[in-house]
C-alpha cells in the first residue's frame, strides 16, 4: 500500500499537529515536554522509513517518488530534525523562546524539506518549497526581543519570498515548453523547444534555487539572517534548507538541463565558474570576520561552492559525490554550531573571544570543535576529507582539473580562519570567561556528531556505495 | 509560432492604453474646469478626511486576511470534491473529514491564541 512508503510523512504531519494542540493545551511551566515529543516525532519518522528501503516507485498518482534518492535526502533530513531538537533544548528554554511555536515550525519545515526532496514533479517541489520556506521565516525571528532576529527574519522573507517567484516563473515556462509538470517527462519535449526560451527557464530556476542554497551572486541575505537568527536555527538552516533546495537543483538540472545534448556543456561552464566564485569569495569574507555566527555563514556559502564543484563536473561521474559531501557537511557544520551554541550557553557572545582557554573549561567540547574543524577544511581521517576528496576526483574526471585546484587553494584559505577559533581556545588561557556548565541534551549533541564525524570518516567508503547506488536511478 | 493570437494581445493591449488617454481626453476638452479646496482632496467615500492614510494600523487585519485565506482555500478544495462525492466514495469522505480536522486545528489555535478577538 502506498501509505506506508509515506509514514514517515504521515508521522511527521500528526507530530506538527500534536504540537500544536500541546502549545494550546499545557500550562507554561510545563511546555518542557515540548521538544522532547518532537524529538520522539523524529525518531518514529526515522523509523518509518523501513518499508521504503530499497523501494523505487511512484506513489500518490506519479506526484511522488520514494527511490534511493529521497530515502538519502529524507534520512538526512529527520536526523537533521533531531539533532537540531538536541541542539536548541536549553537555547530555547534559557532565551525564554516560544517553544510551543519554536517545535512545531521544525517539524513542518522538515516536512516541506523532505517533499522537495522526493518528487519529480515541479508542483509538488514548489508545495516543499513554500511549506519549509514559510515555516523557516518565522523560526528566523523567535528572538522576539532581538531586533537583530527580526532583521534576520525580515531579510530572510523578502529575498525567499523573491526566490521562491523567480523558481515559480522558471517552473512555469518549463510547463509552457512541455504542457507537463514532470521533469522526466518534460525532458524529451524540452530538447524540441526554442532554446532561447529553454535557456531562460533554466536561469530563472538556477537563480530562484541559487538564492535558497545562497551561491555567489545570491549570497547577499546569508550573513545578516545567520547572524541574527537564534543560533540553534542557524545550525539547521545551514543544513537542512541548504541541502533540500540542492536536492531540488539535483533533480530538476542533472534530469533535465544539463542533460540537454546543445546546451548540456555551456551549463556546466556557467556552474563551474559560480562554484569557484562561491567558494573564494565565501572563504577569503570569513578571514576577516570576528563573529562566529557570521564567519560560518560565510564558510557555508564556501561549501555550496564545493557542492557545485560536484554538479559541474557531472558525467563521468555520478552524483555521489555531491550527495556525500552533503551528508557529511550535514555532520560537521551541525557539529561545530553545537560548539558554538554551547559556548553561547554560558551567557557570552558567539565572538571568537568568547572561546578563550575552552580547552581548559571543557576539554572534550575543545577537542570536538578541533575535530569538526578538521574535518571542515578536509584533513583524514574526518568525512570531510572522504567527501571533499570524492569532489575533487570528480572535477579531474571532467577534465575541469582547474576547479580541482581552486578547491585545494580554497580548502588551504580556510585553514586561517577556522584555526584563529581553534587557537584562542587552546593556547589563551580561560580568565574572565565562565566556566562551562552544559545541559546533557547539548552534550550529547556535541559528543554524537564529533564521534560521527570520525566513524563516518573511517566507513567512508559504506556511504559512498550508498549514495552511487542513488545515482545511477537519477541519471537515467 | 502561431503569430495571429499575438496580434490579439497587441490590439488588446493597445485598445487598453488608448481607451483611459481617450476618455479622459474628452471630459478634459468637455467638462468646466472649476477646482476648489474640496474637489483637490483625494476621494475617499464622501466623508471630509481626517489626518494622513501614513499612520501605523492594527495588523489584525492580516490575520483576518490569512485565517480567510485558509477557509477560502478549503472551499476551493471541498466544492469539487463534492461535486463528484457519489464517484468517489468513502475514501474520499474520509480524506475530505482529516483535511477538515486539520484546518479545524488551526482555527481552535486561532481562536485559543486570542487572534479572534477584536481589541
Amino acid at each position: 500500500m502506498d501509505y506506508m512508503l509515506i509514514l514517515p510523512e504521515i508521522i511527521l504531519t500528526i507530530t506538527g499537529i500534536v504540537l500544536i494542540l500541546l502549545d494550546l493545551g499545557l500550562a507554561e511551566d510545563r511546555k518542557g515536554a515540548v521538544p522532547a515529543v518532537a524529538g520522539i516525532g523524529f525518531l518514529a519518522a526515522l523509523a518509518g522509513l523501513g518499508p521504503s528501503v530499497g523501494q523505487n516507485t511512484q506513489v500518490l498518482w506519479q506526484m511522488y517518488s520514494i527511490d534511493s534518492v529521497s530515502l538519502f535526502f529524507r534520512t538526512l533530513f529527520l536526523a537533521v530534525g533531531f539533532m537540531a531538537v538536541l541542539v536548541s533544548w536549553e537555547y530555547a528554554r534559557r532565551t525564554k523562546m516560544a517553544i510551543g511555536e519554536f517545535y512545531h515550525l521544525l517539524v513542518f519545515t522538515t516536512l516541506g524539506m523532505m517533499l522537495m526532496a522526493s518528487t519529480h514533479n515541479l508542483i509538488v517541489i514548489y508545495l516543499g518549497l513554500e511549506l519549509s520556506s514559510i515555516s523557516s521565516y518565522v523560526m528566523a525571528g523567535m528572538l522576539q526581543d532581538e531586533p537583530r532576529s527580526g532583521e534576520a527574519a525580515l531579510k530572510y522573507f523578502l529575498i525567499g519570498s523573491v526566490a521562491s517567484a523567480i523558481a515559480l516563473f522558471g517552473m512555469s515556462l518549463v510547463y509552457g515548453l512541455t504542457g507537463t509538470t514532470d521533469i522526466v517527462d518534460a525532458v524529451g519535449r524540452l530538447q524540441l523547444a526554442p532554446p532561447a526560451l529553454v535557456v531562460t527557464a533554466g536561469l530563472f530556476l538556477l537563480a530562484g534555487f541559487g538564492l535558497k542554497v545562497g551561491m555567489v551572486p545570491f549570497h547577499m541575505w546569508i550573513p545578516d539572517t545567520y547572524q541574527g537568527a537564534p543560533t540553534p536555527v542557524t545550525a539547521f538552516f545551514s543544513v537542512g534548507p541548504k541541502a533540500a533546495a540542492m536536492a531540488a537543483i539535483l533533480r530538476i538540472f542533472v534530469l533535465s538541463f544539463l542533460g540537454l545534448p546543445a546546451l548540456g556543456a555551456g551549463w556546466r561552464l556557467m556552474i563551474a565558474v559560480l562554484a569557484a566564485i562561491s567558494m573564494t569569495f565565501g572563504n577569503v569574507t570569513a578571514l576577516l570576520q570576528t563573529n562566529v555566527k557570521r564567519m560560518l555563514a560565510y564558510s557555508s556559502i564556501a561549501h555550496v561552492g564545493y557542492m557545485l564543484v560536484g554538479i559541474a563536473a557531472l558525467p563521468p561521474r555520478d552524483l555521489s559525490a555531491v550527495l556525500t559531501y552533503l551528508a557529511a557537511y550535514a555532520i560537521m557544520n551541525l557539529g561545530i554550531f553545537a560548539v558554538v551554541i554551547l559556548v553561547e550557553d554560558q551567557g557570552q557572545a558567539p565572538e571568537i573571544d568568547a572561546f578563550r582557554g575552552l580547552a581548559y573549561r571543557a576539554p572534550w567540547a575543545a577537542v570536538a570543535m578541533a575535530v569538526f574543524f578538521l574535518s571542515l577544511v578536509g584533513v583524514p581521517p574526518t568525512i570531510g576529507f572522504f567527501a571533499k576528496l570524492q569532489l575533487f576526483l570528480a572535477a579531474v574526471d571532467a577534465h575541469m582539473v582547474w576547479l580541482g585546484v581552486i578547491l585545494g587553494i580554497n580548502s588551504a584559505i580556510s585553514v586561517g580562519y577556522y584555526y584563529s577559533v581553534v587557537k584562542v581556545s587552546f593556547l589563551r588561557d580561560a580568565e574572565g570567561v565562565p566556566p562551562v556548565r552544559a545541559a546533557w541534551t547539548i552534550s550529547a549533541a556535541v559528543v554524537l556528531l564529533a564521534v560521527g564525524t570520525l566513524v563516518a570518516g573511517i566507513y567512508s567508503d559504506t556511504i559512498l556505495r550508498w549514495t552511487a547506488s542513488g545515482v545511477t536511478l537519477l541519471m537515467r | 509560432m502561431d503569430t495571429r493570437s499575438f496580434i490579439d494581445v497587441i490590439v488588446f493591449v493597445a485598445g487598453g492604453l488608448l481607451f483611459p488617454i481617450i476618455s479622459f481626453g474628452i471630459a478634459r476638452l468637455l467638462a468646466p474646469h472649476n477646482p476648489t479646496p474640496e474637489k483637490l482632496t483625494t476621494y475617499e467615500c464622501g466623508v471630509p478626511v481626517i489626518g494622513d492614510s501614513r499612520v501605523r494600523f492594527p495588523v489584525h487585519y492580516y490575520v483576518f486576511a490569512l485565517l480567510f485565506v485558509v477557509f477560502d482555500v478549503e472551499t476551493a478544495f471541498l466544492y469539487p470534491w463534492a461535486v463528484v462525492f457519489k464517484q468517489l466514495g468513502l475514501f474520499a469522505l474520509v480524506e475530505a473529514l482529516i483535511f477538515i480536522a486539520i484546518l479545524v486545528v488551526g482555527l481552535v489555535y486561532a481562536w485559543k491564541k486570542k487572534v479572534l478577538r477584536w481589541v
